[in-house]
């Protein structure tokens, strides 16, 4: 009788309220076509020493579906130079070239890893990667504030065993703003099930009002077994659909 | 004394009792303290060495769990190691962990670096096994790391962090075992599994030897006294000060070691010596006048007995004080507790049994009125007498021969610091060491701390060089330093052939990028061991299979020949290394203590005889019970250890008695008339009986320590034996015959 009950309720259930939908939404507003930024990366040890990596990048979008992005190390100076070509394939493993100037040479890095860190800081390539949706099923655990933001909580607990090993995770919950969809707050939950890292994303800047596109300038992630810390800031972006095709070759890395 | 004992009997009853209550409340705040680290002083160079490398890199504890099987790739196998790796590296106390399922492949392939988990997915077929385990064997990040050469063997390596409670993490990866079973042997090892057994091990040896040693007692106190007054009289004596001497252990502040153990079963041998004496007295002087009153019987007592016991005591004292000179913390520890349970044990039995005798009726003692009888000690001691007053010399030169012969073995003496091998060869903390050595390159290391600029690469160069001798030395398992990954990277990154390749970039831009590269290959947290940082200090583990002191000091020896002159070498440290300093100061310890104990008993000796030719002839005997001691200990294998170290402190301490006993009785009978050849035939079959006794109660009272769990303490028990022997030998023969050759003054000068 009950269940009778509850199938019509599904059938009427509102885009906003099914979880698999909100992160759907979640990803398409983070998702623009072509920008340039810099970025400052701050590693922290958790016992008060800290390294400082600043970078630009340039990243497109493009019409299957892979995202492009090539990243240029500005500093310190023993790194500047070093580059990163990074193709992204919607259902494939990414592609990704370094080119090291005191090497003079350009190696393809083939990896299974998404979860590898991040130029060794806390964020870890799939933090920052566009995520499958296909890759996680979903749960909505009700709403919750974080600071003056109501958002929805959502539990991404992956598809297979496989990509749980892949990601190092057994689930995370992620909170989403109702307002404009960009999350506030992610908690990574290890194999054992316990919270390992969360990540807070702050600085949200409305970049297309149009196409009612956001970025998030700040995100500070916390290793909650070692207390590392890294920050990720973005001062400058640009939104730029245009940006040049060659930046993404290897050609333009190696000139870096 | 006997009138002060007489009036205030109850109040001293009640004192002693009292005390004894209060310090046994202490007891249940005992501690143990099993980690070798308690057992070294934390000023010794490489225990403030490895503090402060540990400082900086972190803990250098390790917990190692190994899979046992014929194939460790079988699917089986690998299914269920990464279910207990997934659980052991989420434990709180797990810094870090290695294993087949966290470590990484990284080389190059068709032009590419290749980043991927050691083991990408577990194989099914054979095919895709014998294709893994190529992989793996040329895996050098792997091989003889977390995978033995012929994979029978699975390593999972967790760093621990300085806080572990190692009982609570033993309990998790227990736990953890258990909830996923399987066919395959798993074995636990590392220093907190090392340090657990011992902790169990004690508790085991306290529970065991307490209670032996005193059921020994009781028969020895029974079979000499045969009345219940001279059984509980020192039985109460001893119990009281074992709980004196025991619960001032948390009241210091201090922990139950492993060489505490001999603590308490040390009072029981020592401190009911006392008592005995008394209460054997008491028996006496009622055998020969029955009808004496209680008051004129407890003066005679008192007359006859406070000095020899009072100087027997002190000797005992100042042997056991000499052990805090020791190097070791707990023998320091032991020597005071020693010494005062034994000065309380000997103030108890001056005030306390005088006062229980006082309140309790005589004793009704049997006389036969046969003569009396000549027991076959007497007769022995009789006509042992004899002959050393015919022979001095001969008995002096063949005493001199036998101890040269046996103390020749003086020269095979060893060592043993590593407490791995304090236990037996078929227990399990001792099988899986000997695994992880032959297999995993060995659970002890030494540590290099480089300073200055990681990233310049002619220190690179240097330590590369300093990893490829030190890997060619015996007793090195495994060398690793940020060196050796740069040196992977290299060849991950470039072709064979290419200049560079499997070496140090020229330029410091060229090793910077390389770590950036494998920072984003790699866990942030892979380097911490290796490099800080800030790149500002690197350290260099070499973990050793054969830990062997000499092996271990002589490596370090050759570590700073190697690194001599290099100014950004720091320091050398690392547990191994630690031990191994701990080994070679138990022999320093030794000496030192035992010159210490000779010396304050000499001079006690010449104090209370007011001679310094006394001092003298104490040191023959007891130099020749060193000797002796030194050479079965090298003739038996028996080594030097935390335990046996003590030794001849609580020896001299112990043995030194029967001289003083004797020459005191000596000295009384020539004073009494007697010729100096008929003086000692008298003191032998008289005080020698006594004499003889005493050290066989010492003797009984120290044998439960052979049935201890650790072979330090069994060795120290037996050595105890045989030690106690020769210092009676020494007494009964060695100094008889020395007064008959030299006829000292001291001894005459009373007549």
């Amino acid at each position: 009788m009950k269940l009778f009950l509850l199938i019509p309720l599904a059938l009427f259930l509102s885009p906003q309220t099914n979880p698999r939908e909100i992160m759907i939404k979640s990803r398409d507003q983070a998702r623009v076509s072509g920008m340039e930024s810099r970025s400052v990366l701050e590693i922290h040890d958790g016992k008060g020493n800290t390294r400082v990596r600043e970078t630009s990048m340039a990243s497109k979008l493009y019409a299957d579906g892979t995202e492009k992005r090539v990243i240029v190390f500005l500093s310190p100076a023993d790194v500047k130079g070093t580059s990163m070509l990074i193709n992204d394939y919607p259902g494939k493993e990414d592609d990704m070239w370094i080119y090291m100037p005191a090497l003079r040479k350009t190696r393809k890095i083939v990896s299974s890893e998404k979860n590898k860190n991040f130029m060794g800081s806390e964020f870890t390539n799939a933090d920052l990667a566009t995520e499958n949706p296909d890759d996680f099923t979903y749960s909505l655990e009700g709403t919750e504030k974080i600071g003056d933001q109501t958002c929805w909580k959502i539990k991404l607990t992956p598809a297979t065993p496989a990509l749980a090993a892949e990601n190092g995770i057994s689930f995370k919950t992620t909170w989403i703003s109702q307002s404009d969809y960009v999350p506030r707050k992610t908690v990574f939950h290890g194999p054992d099930g316990t919270p390992v890292r969360e990540l807070l994303y702050s600085g949200i800047r409305l970049m297309d009002k149009a196409k009612n596109k956001y970025m998030v300038t700040h995100m500070e992630i916390k290793n909650l077994k070692n207390n590392r810390f890294s920050i990720m800031d973005m001062p400058e972006a640009v939104l730029n659909p245009q940006v040049k095709d060659e930046y993404f070759t290897l050609t333009f890395i190696e000139k870096q | 004394m006997t009138a002060f004992t007489h009036k205030f009997r109850w109040l001293i009853i009640i004192v002693t009792w009292a005390i004894a209550v209060f310090f046994a409340f202490q007891i249940p705040k005992i501690r143990i303290d099993a980690e070798i680290e308690a057992l070294i002083p934390h000023s010794m160079d490489s225990k403030v060495n490895t503090d402060k490398i540990e400082e900086i890199f972190g803990g250098s504890d390790m917990i190692i769990l190994m899979m046992s099987s014929p194939d460790i790739l079988a699917d089986s196998c690998l299914e269920r190691l990464q279910r207990i790796d997934g659980q052991f590296s989420a434990l709180p106390a797990v810094e870090r962990s290695l294993s087949l399922f966290t470590m990484k492949e990284i080389r190059g392939e068709d032009g590419a670096l290749v980043v991927n988990p050691a083991i990408p997915e577990i194989p099914v077929t054979s095919r895709e096994r014998e294709v893994l385990r190529e992989q793996l064997r040329k895996n050098e990040m792997v091989r003889g790391v977390v995978v033995s050469e012929d994979f029978t063997l699975a390593a999972i390596i967790g760093t621990l962090s300085k806080s572990t409670d190692d009982a609570e993490l033993l309990k998790s990866v227990h736990n953890i075992i258990r909830e996923n079973p399987g066919g395959e042997e798993i074995y636990i090892g590392g220093y907190p599994v090392v340090g657990q057994s011992i902790t169990s091990s004690i508790l085991h040896d306290i529970t065991l030897l307490l209670p032996l040693s005193i059921l020994f007692m009781l028969i020895i106190l029974t079979i000499s006294m045969r009345d219940a007054k001279g059984v509980l009289l020192p039985l109460s004596v001893v119990l009281m000060s074992v709980i004196v001497s025991a619960g001032l252990i948390p009241m210091l502040g201090w922990k139950f070691a492993l060489v505490t153990v001999l603590l308490p079963v040390m009072m029981v041998a020592i401190g009911n010596n006392y008592g005995i004496y008394l209460v054997n007295r008491y028996h006496e002087i009622l055998r020969n006048e029955p009808e004496i009153g209680k008051n004129l019987l407890l003066e005679k007592l008192s007359h006859a007995l406070t000095k020899p016991i009072l100087l027997c005591a002190l000797t005992t004292i100042a042997g056991v004080l000499a052990l805090l000179t020791h190097i070791i913390v707990p023998a320091r520890e032991v020597g005071l507790l020693a010494a005062i349970g034994i000065g309380w044990a000997l103030i108890i039995s001056l005030f306390y049994i005088p006062a229980f005798l006082a309140i309790l009726p005589k004793t009704r003692i049997k006389t036969t009125g046969d003569k009396p009888h000549i027991s076959r000690l007497e007769h022995f001691l009789f006509k042992l007498g004899i002959l050393i007053a015919r022979k001095p010399k001969l008995v002096l030169v063949l005493a001199s021969l036998i101890t040269l012969l046996i103390g020749t073995g003086m020269f095979r003496l060893r060592v043993e610091g590593n407490t791995v091998n304090f236990f037996s060869k078929k227990d399990s903390v001792r099988i899986t060491s000997d695994m992880i050595d032959k297999n995993f390159g060995g659970s002890q290391t030494i540590s290099i701390q480089f300073e200055g600029d990681i990233k310049d690469p002619d220190l690179l160069r240097r330590m590369d060089s300093y990893e490829t001798i030190l890997k060619s030395q015996p007793g090195v398992g495994q060398v690793m330093s940020i060196s050796s990954v740069i040196r992977i990277m290299s060849k991950a990154l470039l072709d064979p052939g290419d200049p560079g390749y499997d070496a140090i970039p020229d330029t410091r831009e060229g090793v910077a990028q390389f770590l950036e590269l494998y920072s984003m290959s790699g866990d942030p947290s892979d380097f911490e061991q290796l490099v800080d940082f800030n790149y500002e200090n690197a350290q260099m583990i070499i973990r050793i299979n054969d830990s062997n002191s000499s092996a271990v000091l002589g490596l370090v020896e050759g570590i700073k020949k190697i690194t001599s002159g290099d100014p950004q070498v720091a320091r050398i440290g690392g547990i191994g290394l630690v031990s191994a300093q701990m080994t070679d100061s138990l022999v320093k310890g030794q000496w030192r203590s035992t010159f210490f104990a000779i010396v304050i008993v000499c001079l006690l000796v010449m104090w209370i005889f007011n001679a310094y030719k006394a001092g003298i002839l104490v040191l023959f005997p007891l130099g020749v019970a060193c000797i002796v001691l030194f050479g079965i200990m090298g003739w038996a294998g028996i080594p030097f250890d935390p335990a046996t170290t003590l030794i001849t402190s609580v020896m001299i301490g112990c043995g030194v008695d029967y001289t003083v006993q004797y020459l005191w009785r000596q000295r009384s009978e020539i004073a009494a008339g007697l010729s100096d050849s008929r003086a000692v035939v008298k003191t032998l079959y008289t005080t020698g009986q006594a004499i003889t006794f005493n050290a066989l109660a010492v003797m009984i009272g120290f044998s439960p320590l052979i049935f201890s769990s650790f072979s330090p303490i069994r060795f120290f028990g037996l050595m105890m034996f045989i030690s106690i022997f020769i210092c009676l030998i020494g007494a009964l023969i060695l100094v008889p015959a020395l007064t008959l050759v030299w006829h000292p003054k001291f001894l005459t000068n009373n007549k």
